[in-house]
């Protein structure tokens, strides 16, 4: 019994450990991330490539899944505020939950999907085939070479994603609006004018930024600090996935709790 | 850097320059003591063979060297200067004079072959005394082709990593590693998994480098014992975390110690066999 005890508290034991020291290590990197983001060699060629990346190539995926997350939006809507005869206003309600939460956090999901797993994976290759060391040996900042330019990437492309997202996921619900529920045209635009305000797009904005910086730091940091090989760099992939997907719930509350506030 | 004679290192070995120093030397990862107290003087301008068993930390004492692993006690010199508590700075200048081989090559995948040659020349950052910025595109391709010419690979330089052999891959790793004109080259194993040919290409290739370059010292780890009685001129035995013998190659030929005699047989049975504790 008393085995049983002292092994399920080794085990909790052990767990908060890790977790301390997985918090103290992000902690460390996400402070060089800043050292080097302010100081030289500014990689400008790297951040373009990393823009391309987390970008253009994300752009398919975010165009066919915000127009369908705004029409099937709007297809939910539309059947509810039918009951009231309210369906004039299902444009405005699609635009603002898009640029409020389903915008940034589709969005993030997304991103993290396609290009939080990739860059993970990739560093975390690197790791295990000493490539990291190597960079290290010949006086090159890994954090430097490596994080900066994909940190800094999805800063800025997430809010630009996140932008299309909304714009696009609009236009889904405008069209089920029309074909489906015929709604008047006037009606559909002045509801999402005076609905959707300026400030809830930047609010949305700034979420799809924070987001960026959580799922790029969080999905190098799963890479640079894997161990093992294969089987290593399969582990670092997954926690990236799930431990940035996680994060961005989490933050996205708080978030909204302060911008709320 | 005072000097501590390990017992067991031949008379006189401790009178010569020294491009690196261990002194008291630990480390341990988690519960796996490797350096255990290891105090070492590798010599300059000379090629040191830093051999041992599996597991003796001989790419832990490489690491140290570099800087990418820190002692959790004791010091380490390189060229002279205190490396111990050295700030990152101190560590980007000291690279500079560092070529490292690794085992595999360690090649970056995404870079052509005279993208990863010329990487250090043009990604290292810091101070622009070096130079390695300023060199134009014309002057950085003159520079991947002669070092690829001097590892006898003419010509590769638009490939890529996954298209090379694995023998390939290390002579272009050796060509990255030279790029710098480094003062101390550290070869990670590098005739390990090659058939008995291409070791002896390998071998060579340490040879004529080490003779070719002026001012060069190297530090090849090796478990291979063809390669070590064949290039080197000076022998560091690693085992149970310390220096156990250092001295020439004819110092370990005629040793009649049973751990040494069993390293060089190769053989099952004897002191070596215990596991690592």
């Amino acid at each position: 019994m008393m085995d049983v005890v002292l092994q399920s508290l080794e085990s909790v034991g052990g767990s908060v450990r890790s977790g301390v020291i997985g918090m103290g290590r992000y902690t460390l990197l996400v402070k060089d991330f800043f050292y080097w983001l302010l100081h030289p060699p500014f990689r400008m060629r790297l951040i373009a490539r990393q823009l391309e990346f987390v970008g253009n190539k994300s752009f398919n995926i975010i165009l066919l899944s915000s127009v369908f997350t705004g029409a099937v939006l709007g297809l939910q809507l539309g059947k509810i505020f039918g009951l009231f005869r309210a369906e004039g206003i299902m444009g405005a309600a699609t635009g603002k939950a898009l640029a409020l939460e389903l915008g940034p956090v589709m969005c993030g999901f997304i991103v993290t999907g396609r290009a939080g797993a990739a860059m993970a994976a990739e560093i975390a290759t690197m790791r295990v085939n000493e490539q990291i060391d190597a960079m290290e040996a010949m006086g090159v900042d890994p954090v430097s070479y490596l994080i900066v330019p994909r940190v800094v990437a999805s800063v800025i492309m997430m809010p630009v994603l996140a932008g299309i997202f909304v714009t696009l996921g609009i236009l889904g619900c405008y069209v089920v609006s029309q074909l489906m529920f015929a709604v008047d045209n006037q009606v559909f635009l002045s509801q999402l004018q005076q609905l959707v305000w300026v400030s809830d797009i930047r609010k949305g904005l700034f979420k799809a930024s924070v987001f960026g910086f959580i799922l790029s730091s969080i999905a190098c940091y799963r890479g640079y600090y894997a161990r093992g090989g294969a089987k290593g760099v399969g582990e670092a992939t997954t926690k990236a996935v799930v431990t940035s997907l996680l994060a961005i719930l989490i933050v996205d509350f708080f978030i909204t709790y302060f911008q709320l506030k | 850097m005072e000097d501590t004679a390990d017992p067991k290192t031949p008379q006189g070995t401790q009178e010569y320059e020294a491009i690196v120093e261990f002194k008291d030397v630990h480390k341990t990862f988690g519960s796996n003591k490797v350096l255990r107290g290891l105090t070492l003087r590798i010599p300059e301008r000379k090629i040191t063979f830093i051999i041992g068993r599996s597991g003796e930390g001989k790419s832990v004492l490489i690491k140290h060297i570099v800087g990418i692993l820190k002692p959790d006690k004791g010091r380490v010199a390189f060229d002279d200067d205190d490396m111990t508590d050295a700030k990152p700075r101190e560590w980007e200048r000291a690279r500079r004079k560092i070529g490292l081989l690794f085992q595999d090559g360690a090649l970056f995948d995404s870079l052509s072959v005279a993208e990863n040659v010329a990487f250090a020349l043009m990604e290292g950052g810091g101070e622009k005394e070096d130079g390695r910025k300023k060199l134009s595109l014309a002057e950085k391709n003159a520079r991947v082709e002669e070092l690829l010419t001097k590892v006898g690979l003419p010509g590769i330089s638009s490939k890529f990593p996954t298209a090379l052999s694995i023998g390939e891959k290390k002579r272009v790793g050796l060509a990255r590693a030279l790029a710098l004109n480094p003062k101390l080259l550290l070869y990670d194993e590098p005739t390990t998994g090659m058939d008995s040919l291409v070791s002896e290409l390998i071998d060579t290739l340490i040879a004529e480098t080490q003779s070719k370059t002026e001012g060069l010292s190297s530090v090849v780890i090796s478990h291979d014992t063809r390669s070590i009685l064949r290039v080197a001129e000076d022998i560091v035995f690693l085992h149970e975390g310390r220096v156990y013998l250092q001295g020439p190659p004819a110092a370990f030929r005629e040793s009649d110690d049973p751990v040494i005699r069993q390293f060089l047989s190769g053989s099952a049975q004897g002191p070596l066999s215990r596991p690592i504790a």
